[in-house]
């Protein structure tokens, strides 16, 4: 039996699907908007200029993956949907970085979760990076835009591992949420991480690119983006590799060139282009990565991690505690526990951990994800190139962030043991199996907080081209384009100036939607009316 | 910093070490090491011709199988010969899909593995043959707290791999409780599922 493939469909064999590995020989294209990446920002922008008549080329680094060939294996998922088949770390490997590197990129592969940013996040972009226009309420109307667009709603039907915070929080009196989710028709299987085989997810790669590539768009995905060319101090295209070992070389010349590569595709393609100004030496400066700790509870009946929606009840209680100069604050969201993504963030050694593998079925799993860069002790990192070209990010590890990271255990293993856990361990070398919320308190407060020893991951990497007013302190202003090329514009998470303290994928869409029309210009909507919500006046926006 | 065989070869095991893995920042004093010559140094051995292995080599094998028991605290039942195979190769699978600066120095790391003074260098004094499992505990808790960051980092490096590719396994996954995707979607998605090199 088969489920329906959009691009497995009669209507995609009229689409313009090219494939970097069938590409022997050098080629040159053009377009109106060159779009680099194909992700959150990439598949949006594609959607929006396409729908405004111009003719789009969109290229990708990864291949085209689509649900048809989404087989629930974890590993077949990690290999070939993710950078670097998943192994991606921060320079010194302290840190491991999830990032999609497919068609639709990390949108393929998210949880889905949906959130705008938050006001406090937008309020501090506005008082140090003068991104004046940025209100809450000026964000407002695009949000709702793209929340209807991607169905983006609440879910509530959380599943058991959730229901651990719900109830952890309910016991110690602290705040939790139910999740918004861009899902339609969800089966609520648990497997967005490997790929959304029903389609249900409202990923780009089934929404806004198949809409792009419907009015026109060319799709060129194994095409790897090796260094933007420049004529007269304008952006001119790219000069692209295609990985089959050929050595062509693909030229795509665009008089609009969007950089949608993600916070370390975007600045490092920059910076690989020593042609494009950098006089302040901020490209690739203050990459944010919301290093998040894991927690796991051990509760008296099964979890079962790894079934129904991964993330749908989140706790910020603790996320602005102290305010932006405070301590680190820090968002309670679930973990799904699939096998193979459980064991490497499960921490112990031998028969310590072996006993909690053991017990997979019925543990709950719970992330902290750390809002990083809005204080002087959180600078973020730097993305840095290899000899090869290719990028790495130099992340410090800084007391400020190791305090954090032990208060952030603290608190899970609170709400697990509020929520009726037997046993609670943390993800750091030296956990054992704490029995009491006492024994975790002691144990928790007494680790070594070193690089290395604690799993510290990281699933949305935030920054490096930062938006601001200032060109000496930031690379684009906060219409995406770039301070010193102004053909140029960034697309992607690499624009905020900070960490959101909110997974990213809604921020990423609500400003790249209002980015290109401000690129486009005129009054229009390039929305079909039915993505428009009653309250949305945007015109004075756009102009 | 890029690091191949030849600079191995030429430079020696500290020079090596400092040039690729303190490349990524990190600080190592590997002087005992520096009388490294080329004829101590295991030669190139051709993949694994039965799996078509591109990156492992069989002289790693022993080194992989006693990092997973000890690591992941395997009963010898567990290691059967398929499950052996599949974790290579979907180990070996995986390695193709990294930075390639990251796969050398993770090859480098299982050479160095197998060579007596580095082996030594990195805690384990008896041969991986030979190694008790008290040993080879002893060895990889001296590599999770070890001060020297360098240890630290790549023996993580490959624990990681290594627990990912074990648990990918489908029996390695039921024996932790793991039922696989609902039923409701089995139907539509492949259940007859081979590695392939």
């Amino acid at each position: 039996m088969k489920l329906p493939d959009p691009f497995k469909s009669e209507q995609a064999t009229k689409w313009n699907i090219i494939d970097g590995n069938d590409i022997r020989e050098d080629r040159q294209l053009a377009a109106d908007v060159l779009i680099i990446g194909s992700g959150a920002g990439g598949g949006l922008a594609a959607d929006i200029f396409s729908r405004a008549g111009r003719r789009v080329i969109l290229i990708e680094d990864g291949g085209l993956r689509t649900s048809s060939s989404f087989n629930l294996h974890e590993i077949d998922a990690y290999k070939d949907l993710y950078q670097e088949g998943m192994t991606r770390v921060t320079k010194d490997g302290a840190i491991s970085i999830l990032q999609g590197r497919t068609v639709g990129g990390s949108t393929t592969v998210n949880w889905t979760s949906s959130f705008r940013t938050p006001h406090q996040t937008l309020e501090y972009w506005n008082a140090n990076w003068g991104t004046k226009s940025l209100t809450t309420e000026a964000m407002r109307p695009w949000f709702e835009i793209m929340e209807k667009r991607l169905s983006i709603q609440e879910w509530a039907a959380a599943n058991a591992n959730n229901d651990v915070i719900r109830r952890g929080c309910e016991a110690l009196s602290l705040s939790w949420h139910h999740i918004h989710r861009n899902v339609k028709g969800c089966w609520n299987l648990g497997y967005c991480g490997l790929g959304c085989p029903t389609n249900a997810k409202q990923s780009m790669l089934v929404t806004t690119i198949p809409a792009a590539l419907e009015r026109g768009t060319i799709l060129i995905h194994r095409l790897h983006a090796r260094r933007l060319t420049l004529e007269k101090n304008r952006a001119t295209g790219v000069e692209a590799n295609v990985t089959n070992g050929s050595g062509a070389i693909v030229r795509i010349k665009a008089p609009i060139v969007i950089l949608s590569a993600g916070a370390i595709g975007s600045p490092s393609l920059l910076l690989r282009s020593e042609q494009i100004p950098n006089p302040y030496q901020r490209t690739g400066k203050r990459t944010f990565l919301h290093p998040s700790v894991f927690s796991f509870g051990q509760m008296p009946t099964e979890v079962a991690g790894y079934h129904g929606a991964p993330q749908s009840i989140y706790s910020d209680h603790f996320l602005w505690e102290g305010g932006t100069s405070g301590a680190m604050g820090y968002k309670i969201e679930a973990v799904p526990m699939h096998p193979a993504f459980a064991s490497a963030l499960i921490r112990g050694r031998g028969e310590n951990y072996r006993q909690k593998m053991n017990q997979l079925a019925s543990t709950n799993g719970i992330l902290s994800l750390l809002r990083d860069g809005f204080h002087e002790d959180s600078p973020g990192g730097t993305i840095e190139l290899r000899d090869d070209g290719t990028p790495t990010v130099n992340y410090p590890i800084t007391p400020y962030l190791m305090d954090g990271a032990k208060r952030a255990y603290l608190t899970a293993a609170e709400i697990m043991f509020a929520a009726g856990a037997r046993a609670v361990h943390v993800g750091h070398f030296d956990s054992p199996v704490y029995k009491s919320w006492n024994e975790a308190k002691r144990g928790i407060s007494e680790l070594e907080y070193k690089p290395l020893m604690l799993r510290i991951g990281s699933a949305h990497v935030m920054g490096g081209c930062a938006m601001g007013s200032d060109p000496e302190s930031s690379v684009v202003n906060e219409n995406g384009q770039h301070h010193q090329i102004e053909n140029l514009y960034v697309c992607d998470g690499s624009l905020f100036p900070t960490s959101l303290g909110a997974n990213p994928q809604l921020s990423i869409y609500g400003l790249v939607a209002r980015i290109v029309h401000k690129i486009i210009g005129g009054t229009e909507l390039y929305f079909d009316r039915e993505y428009l919500p009653g309250t949305v006046q945007l015109k004075d926006d756009i102009k | 910093m890029r690091i191949n065989r030849r600079r191995l070869l030429q430079n020696g095991l500290d020079q090596t070490l400092r040039l690729g893995l303190i490349g990524r920042g990190l600080a190592v004093t590997t002087a005992p090491l520096l009388a490294v010559n080329r004829w101590l140094i295991p030669s190139a051995v051709a993949a694994d011709a039965t799996l078509n292995l591109k990156y492992i080599k069989p002289p790693n094998f022993k080194i992989i199988y006693a990092i997973l028991s000890a690591s992941l605290g395997l009963r010898s039942d567990e290691l059967t010969p398929k499950a052996k195979s599949e974790t290579i190769l979907t180990l070996d699978n995986h390695l193709d899909k990294m930075a390639p600066s990251l796969r050398q120095d993770l090859r480098m790391f299982l050479d160095l593995l197998d060579f007596p003074i580095s082996r030594i260098f990195f805690g384990l004094n008896s041969t991986w043959e030979e190694a008790t499992p008290d040993e080879l505990d002893k060895f990889i808790e001296g590599l999770d707290h070890s001060t020297i960051n360098i240890k630290r980092y790549a023996y993580q490096g490959l624990l990681t791999l290594l627990q990912v590719a074990w648990f990918s396994g489908e029996s390695a996954a039921q024996s932790v409780g793991y039922p696989g995707p609902p039923d409701s979607i089995k139907p539509y998605i492949e259940s007859d599922r081979e590695i392939k090199p």
